[in-house]
């Protein structure tokens, strides 16, 4: 009986190492044939489907397909933001989650930052923005993005303002938002103004990426106060 | 009594059967998994373990459903066991009824141990407990109450393959149920439009059940909302179960 149970161990124990071995050549031979995926730079979310199409298709579990795209959209972001910083589908990703999810503010949020800072294209973060405001009316902290967007991308204070006004009278709304509200209207030094609000962002936030980016920002902004304030104000002429 | 005897079998068979181990199993390993995403999350990780633990709920009790509630009845039928049952004094609409509630038992006990799942690793992420997360439980556990009538009724009179794709199909369509009303509208043929309004009102509206986009944001679920689905969900559920019982009745085992 031992040895009956023995043999049988043993074979076991072989048709496991045969399974191992085959299943490391299959691993092998494809690395040797295909190699590791790369993402090839801009093209990989080109084929992602629409929100629209994914909404359909998602038989109720949109928040969910909306999580799959955001861990995708960050990792499309980390990935570029350390390579050659091209952000073309940054819109189309951003737009799908939060076509699936319109209540996601963070992703308007990330989005709006990413498209207008890094991607070169404010007119897009804005419009994400935008469609946040019409899924979400009654949330300060798109429309004080927004404000933020004008103050600090376009330097459009009057829009600015605006945005600001609009945010402090929302919902939830903290009292930094009429504060900034006031600082605009006063016209108060665009550098200064920038730096509180770059800092504003920083500490709201749980992203790391808005977060790095905001310190970055601060970092210049603080090197070019200085340097206004180490120059000699311009002799009085007559 | 001898409908709960009948729901007591039922629930051990389901209790026997390793598909729905499996399914637990592989539901509580992919929400604790959640805890390993939260940091590449930016911040929104409480919002996926939330989403994915819901989620889970109900794909894994739909699943439970197809795998094991479709061949409910139509298994009793293949193994003759049917002919044992009747030939006791236990009326058809009984059996009908005990197979029902002993699935809906066995369901009860996978929402149970996921919703207490999800609740602990929310409570190890500092957000829980989380009463909204329950009340979503609980109308996923209804809507999963509505598939199992459902999916007696097509197992009362089709094979266990047939019921199964035919649960699913209802499920698919339960979710577009809304669409059809828009897509009625659209429609030039006024007898497609009345089909199409006839199919709006006999499906099941599965979306009133779907409540996970209001508590993953952290909102909460109005009470009047709470009432009306579960209402909805059990006349449904009693109606088909009627009609379950009703075409059960006229089945022929010769």
């Amino acid at each position: 009986m031992m040895g009956l149970l023995r043999g049988r161990g043993v074979r076991q124990a072989a048709c496991l190492l045969v399974a191992a071995s085959l299943f490391t050549g299959g691993v092998c031979l494809r690395r040797h044939v295909f190699g590791d995926p790369v993402p090839p730079g801009g093209q990989e979310l080109m084929y992602f489907p629409s929100g629209k199409f994914l909404k359909q298709s998602a038989l109720g579990h949109t928040t969910t397909l909306a999580d799959v795209a955001w861990l995708r959209a960050i990792q499309y972001y980390g990935h570029h933001r350390l390579t050659d910083r091209k952000y073309d589908m940054v819109g189309h990703i951003f737009d799908v989650i939060t076509t699936l999810d319109p209540n996601f503010i963070h992703a308007y949020v990330f989005g709006a930052v990413v498209l207008s800072q890094d991607a070169g294209r404010p007119d897009d973060g804005l419009a994400l923005l935008r469609k946040g405001m019409r899924a979400n009316p009654d949330n300060w902290l798109l429309a004080f993005e927004t404000g933020f967007i004008y103050y600090v991308i376009l330097h459009d204070y009057d829009s600015a303002g605006r945005y600001f006004a609009l945010s402090s009278r929302l919902p939830g709304a903290p009292d930094m938002t009429s504060r900034f509200a006031a600082f605009v209207h006063e016209r108060a030094g665009h550098s200064e103004t920038a730096l509180e609000l770059w800092s504003e962002i920083a500490r709201a936030t749980d992203n790391k990426f808005i977060k790095e980016m905001a310190e970055e920002k601060m970092e210049k902004l603080r090197a070019q106060l200085r340097k206004e304030r180490d120059t000699p104000p311009p002799p009085e002429q007559g | 009594m001898k409908v709960l005897a009948i729901a007591r079998n039922t629930f051990r068979e389901a209790l026997r059967d390793k598909a729905l181990y499996v399914i637990v199993v592989f539901s509580l390993v992919l929400l604790v998994s959640t805890r390993i995403l939260s940091p590449l999350a930016l911040g929104e990780g409480v919002k996926i373990t939330k989403d994915v633990g819901l989620s889970a709920l109900s794909f894994f009790g739909i699943l439970a459903i197809i795998v094991m509630g479709a061949g409910l009845v139509h298994k009793e039928i293949d193994r003759k066991t049917i002919l044992v049952i009747l030939s006791k004094p236990v009326a058809r609409h009984e059996f009908i009824l005990g197979k029902f509630l002993g699935m809906a038992d066995a369901l009860a006990a996978l929402v149970v141990v996921m919703l207490v799942t999800l609740e602990v690793v929310l409570l190890l992420s500092g957000r829980g407990p989380d009463l909204p997360v329950l009340k979503a439980g609980f109308l996923t556990f209804v809507e999963l109450l509505v598939m199992t009538s459902i999916a007696v009724l097509f197992s009362s009179f089709s094979s266990t393959g047939m019921s199964a794709v035919f649960t699913f199909a209802f499920y698919v369509v339960g979710h577009f149920s809304s669409d059809m009303l828009v897509f009625a509208a659209r429609l030039q043929s006024s007898f497609a439009r009345q089909v199409c309004q006839f199919l709006y009102y006999v499906m099941p509206d599965l979306e009133l059940f779907n409540a996970r986009a209001i508590v993953v944001h952290g909102g909460d679920i109005p009470d009047e909302r709470m009432l009306a689905a579960t209402a909805y969900g059990l006349l449904y559920t009693m109606g088909v179960l009627v009609l379950s019982a009703v075409i059960f009745s006229r089945k022929d085992f010769k």
